[in-house]
């Protein structure tokens, strides 16, 4: 077992704490969506929501792009990022596993920012750290 | 009803008016436009049909767990009816090869006869390979010039053996037939780009979706749906004649056997 494997096992709850002070106000779900007909849309649509959290299902940190990042043009405006999640297996099957052909994998976010909930496309999961990783989405399709 | 008294009665392409809702099945609105999900279909029945046994073939020389591999192993493993871009491709998982097709570009409006219309439409057919490394280039990027020589045969022939076991596909005047190239007044192969990046791919990715972009443009035309008029009981008919040096007003005079007023 490595020095990671250790830290792992207590993060979850370590990164808990924000959310139990409160200060973690939105929340994060990946949403898995299939609908029943020949293409990617047509019939009924059925979602898997799976949410983000840390231990006791406290909120991840959610944060928007900066404007001044936007102005700069570094990113694009919208775009947000759900950082510090501690990796698993069971993460890396939902952010990096293959869904079925013709699924639709979206975050949704919860909170003030969107009361009734906001789809995000993934752009990117960073995994290059042994800890935590990071997941960058832009806005598309519902949000409110 | 509104809707019946309302009505143009006016047929466009695959669009008949009035349109009810309960015409509309599980595609939503995606059925006012049955001539893409066709083309689609047919395009890549007729692409599996020619070239499944070539690419079977060259796909098994490739090393085990080589994405090609996962079946089904054909040259459209997946099919998608819009335009292929970032924003889609980054929600939908898609499998590679993909063929995808759109209406794209300036549509134009023109007159076919004083009575009917024209639109002329470009579309876009997309035939996406997905990254490939310098080996692989070799072995597959090929089948790319492939299909758009498939395509363009299966619209000559109007027909191809492996859809709808050969049923003739277009043009057909019957707004009964089932078949739905019969929205088509015309179909036209204009040509490719590529091989090379697909649109989604962007100009500054370090990814290459090796692609082939064909554009096709098609005629739809418009008409009255002649059924919905009815009969003409009576008529009283006054045509006066003239030209630019004046007119003679009431000049004919007609009236049918059954009196109008």
């Amino acid at each position: 077992m490595t020095l990671a494997d250790s830290l792992k096992a207590i993060l979850p709850g370590i990164r808990a704490i924000p959310g139990q002070l409160g200060v973690h106000v939105h929340s994060a779900s990946v949403v898995i969506a299939s609908t029943s007909g020949t293409y990617t849309g047509d019939g009924t649509r059925t979602e898997t929501v799976t949410a983000l959290t840390h231990a006791n299902g406290q909120n991840p940190h959610i944060s928007w792009a900066d404007d001044k990042d936007v102005a700069m043009g570094l990113v694009p405006r919208g775009q947000v990022t759900i950082a510090w999640l501690t990796p698993s297996d069971a993460l890396r099957a939902l952010l990096l596993d293959d869904p079925p052909e013709g699924y639709v994998r979206l975050i949704r976010i919860t909170g003030p920012r969107h009361p009734n909930g906001a789809d995000y496309r993934i752009t990117d999961v960073k995994t290059e750290k042994a800890l935590h990783w990071d997941i960058t989405a832009e806005p598309v399709g519902k949000q409110a | 009803m509104a809707l019946e008294s309302e009505s143009m009665y006016r047929r466009f392409g695959g669009l008949a008016l009035p349109v009810r809702g309960t015409s509309i099945g599980e595609t939503g609105l995606a059925s006012l436009d049955p001539g893409r999900d066709f083309l689609l279909e047919y395009f890549a029945a007729a692409i599996n049909s020619e070239l499944t046994e070539v690419w079977v073939a060259v796909v098994g020389n490739l090393p085990a767990g080589h994405p090609m591999k996962t079946a089904p192993v054909r040259p459209v493993r997946d099919t998608f009816p819009d335009e292929p871009t970032e924003v889609a491709l980054t929600q939908r998982k898609s499998r590679f090869p993909l063929l995808a097709v759109n209406r794209s570009g300036r549509a134009r409006y023109e007159r076919q006869t004083l009575e009917i219309a024209r639109r002329v439409q470009p579309w876009m057919l997309h035939y996406i390979l997905g990254p490939l490394d310098v080996i692989d280039q070799r072995q597959l990027k090929d089948i790319c010039v492939a299909v758009a020589d498939v395509v363009e045969g299966a619209i000559e022939m109007r027909l191809h053996g492996g859809y709808q076991s050969g049923a003739l596909q277009f043009f057909s005047d019957d707004p009964n037939d089932p078949f739905r190239g019969r929205h088509f007044s015309s179909i036209r192969f204009d040509g490719y780009d590529g091989p090379g990046q697909a649109v989604f791919g962007g100009d500054n990715s370090s990814i290459v979706y090796w692609a082939i972009e064909m554009q096709l443009e098609t005629h739809e035309l418009g008409s009255y749906i002649v059924e919905a008029e009815g009969d003409l009981d009576a008529a009283d008919i006054t045509a006066g004649v003239g030209g630019g040096e004046g007119l003679t007003p009431a000049l004919v005079i007609a009236a049918t056997d059954q009196d109008p007023h």
